[in-house]
């Protein structure tokens, strides 16, 4: 029976280790981040204005392509440099009039093209564009971009300026969290664009990889779209994500350039939040399968195949699995009466919060309008339960003795033990903490009850939520639709 | 000598290559501001540790 007990522990201290493999992976990425100093490719770029085509793809955008236009227009760029084609996907709104008068306002440079049949996503209604734009010699680079965002006067030409170099195909910008009537939703999607773009963006620059051009912001150079087959990828819920791939694989460098600055909106609402997160996390699954072959095998090309990529990519997208496995992993160890128990607990806490300290600490000075306006959301990203957990784990005796001892109380073995179990669930409950928050969000008291939830249980399981939807309906291999996010023009132009 | 093709004069859309050079250059330092900043957050964390070490040991 012994020799059970050990397997069974060593099993069970196995399923605690994935759990800070996710924890020590971010730790790593985050610790890259101030070698960008020195390895960045500002000085591989020289000033370049190419002729840039910029493609639009817009359904029922009528309430801020408008806006878009007026501001690219005003950008800090030759106006006779640059084009702009809005793909009107077979709006039903005042779209193709909007776009017509702004035609008319700048000829020469606001061109609209028609899609009749529409709804097959946006990767078709880029690809309609795009085949426009290659007709002639033209365009030098391609800007892909989302009606709704707002570029910022010199965003363009700080992008533009790393196409100078022949071996960078792609550029991508920092999106930031840009409406006007924030919530708590936007303001937390704020901290999590701070600590995704602007500080692990900085990171993968520096290793050498990177994920994915933001859909909203994202230039290419003509050889690099040619090299592409003149068109985007349109069998699968991440378009963006294969582009990017497939730019490096060709041994193109795809930049990550945090000067150049674009405002979107996103979702106020956790429905709309799900839905648009679930699209990309069922790419996320997608692209995994597609490039099976590709990872953790090292490529004198790219570094796609990277053991440390490879680590990021898998930590991201087995996280709830991680999480789950290490809330078992503890429970069983509970049971056993083991003394690692314990042990194992306050090494995963503690780092957990040593990185959720310092990757905070630095994504709020990275970006410190974000991190002054939503300092809250910043400082609850993980959930206010978590914290506690960490506060548990990195000091021993403060919440369970010291605490009550102040108020006269005293927890008794079998508290201790409830509460022992509570804090090692936790990880995997805060993923049903934010199911919930969905599922009461339409409901008369979800107003008030699910911003409260997600304060608690935190934003970061939020999104593990989406991702475990994601495994869901892959497995069941239910039909991916592209379901467009909603735009309703919130933002601060 | 006259010059055929002269410079086209700076504008907002065009300031110049020698402005848009300066601009990168300024970008390219503005990055070494990533060593303090993360050397403040692994203050924080060191801070924590301190306490930890010296008050719950």
């Amino acid at each position: 029976m012994e020799w059970l007990v050990t397997a069974l522990t060593v099993v069970l201290l196995v399923f605690v280790a994935t759990g800070v493999v996710p924890i020590v992976a971010t730790g790593y990425q985050f610790l890259a981040i101030p070698f960008h100093a020195f390895k960045n490719d500002y000085r591989k770029t020289k000033p370049y204005l190419p002729r840039v085509a910029v493609v639009v793809p817009a359904w029922n955008e009528g309430a801020v392509i408008g806006a878009s236009i007026d501001r690219l227009m005003k950008l800090d760029y030759p106006i006779e440099s640059l084009r702009i084609y809005v793909v009107d996907d077979a709006s039903t709104d005042n779209t193709p009039d909007v776009v017509l008068s702004k035609a008319a306002m700048y000829p020469g440079s606001v061109f609209h093209l028609r899609r009749d049949k529409g709804g097959e996503g946006k990767a078709h209604t880029l690809n309609h564009g795009i085949g426009v734009v290659l007709k002639d010699d033209w365009m030098q680079a391609l800007l892909i971009m989302d009606a709704d965002v707002i570029y910022e006067a010199t965003s363009l030409r700080r992008m533009t300026r790393h196409l100078a170099d022949e071996n960078v195909g792609a550029v991508t910008a920092y999106i930031r969290e840009g409406s006007s009537d924030k919530n708590y939703l936007t303001r937390f999607i704020g901290m999590e664009y701070v600590l995704a773009q602007v500080a692990a963006r900085r990171a993968q620059n520096v290793l050498g990889a990177l994920a994915c051009l933001a859909g909203g912001a994202q230039l290419h150079s003509r050889r690099n779209l040619e090299d592409l087959g003149g068109r985007i990828d349109t069998t699968s819920l991440a378009e963006d994500t294969i582009t990017t791939f497939e730019t490096q694989i060709s041994g193109k460098r795809v930049v990550f350039e945090p000067h150049a600055i674009v405002l979107a909106e996103e979702p106020q609402l956790i429905a709309s939040l799900w839905k648009q997160r679930l699209r990309w996390a069922r790419g996320n699954v997608q692209v995994t399968s597609r490039y099976k072959k590709l990872w953790f095998r090292p490529s004198k090309l790219h570094n796609l195949g990277g053991l440390s990529f490879g680590i990021f990519w898998f930590s991201i997208l087995w996280l709830p699995v991680a999480m789950v496995l290490s809330s078992i992993g503890l429970i069983g160890l509970l049971l056993l009466h083991s003394d690692l128990a314990a042990i194992v607990f306050r090494i995963t806490w503690i780092l957990a919060a040593c990185v959720y300290v310092y990757t905070i600490g630095l994504a709020v000075q990275l970006d410190g309008s974000t991190g002054r306006r939503s300092w809250r959301e910043a400082i609850l990203f993980p959930g206010l339960v978590s914290i506690v957990v960490m506060l548990t784990a990195f000091f021993p005796g403060l919440l369970d003795e010291k605490l009550p001892a102040l108020f006269g109380w005293h927890i008794s073995d079998s508290g201790h033990f409830w509460w022992t179990l509570f804090v090692y669930c936790w990880i995997s409950l805060s993923m049903v903490g934010a199911w919930l928050a969905r599922a009461v969000e339409a409901t008369w008291i979800g107003k008030l009850l699910t911003p409260l939830l997600i304060y608690l249980v935190g934003y970061g399981p939020l999104l593990c939520a989406v991702t475990v939807d994601s495994y869901i309906k892959e497995a069941r291999h239910v039909e991916a639709k592209w379901d467009k996010t909603e735009k309703t023009g919130r933002v601060l132009g | 000598m006259k010059r055929n093709n002269p410079r086209p004069s700076p504008t907002p859309r065009n300031p110049g290559d020698r402005y848009l050079a300066a601009e990168i250059e300024r970008d390219r330092k503005a990055e070494r501001r990533l060593i303090p900043k993360a050397l403040l957050s692994l203050a924080m964390v060191a801070v924590l540790v301190v306490i930890r070490q010296v008050f719950f040991q």
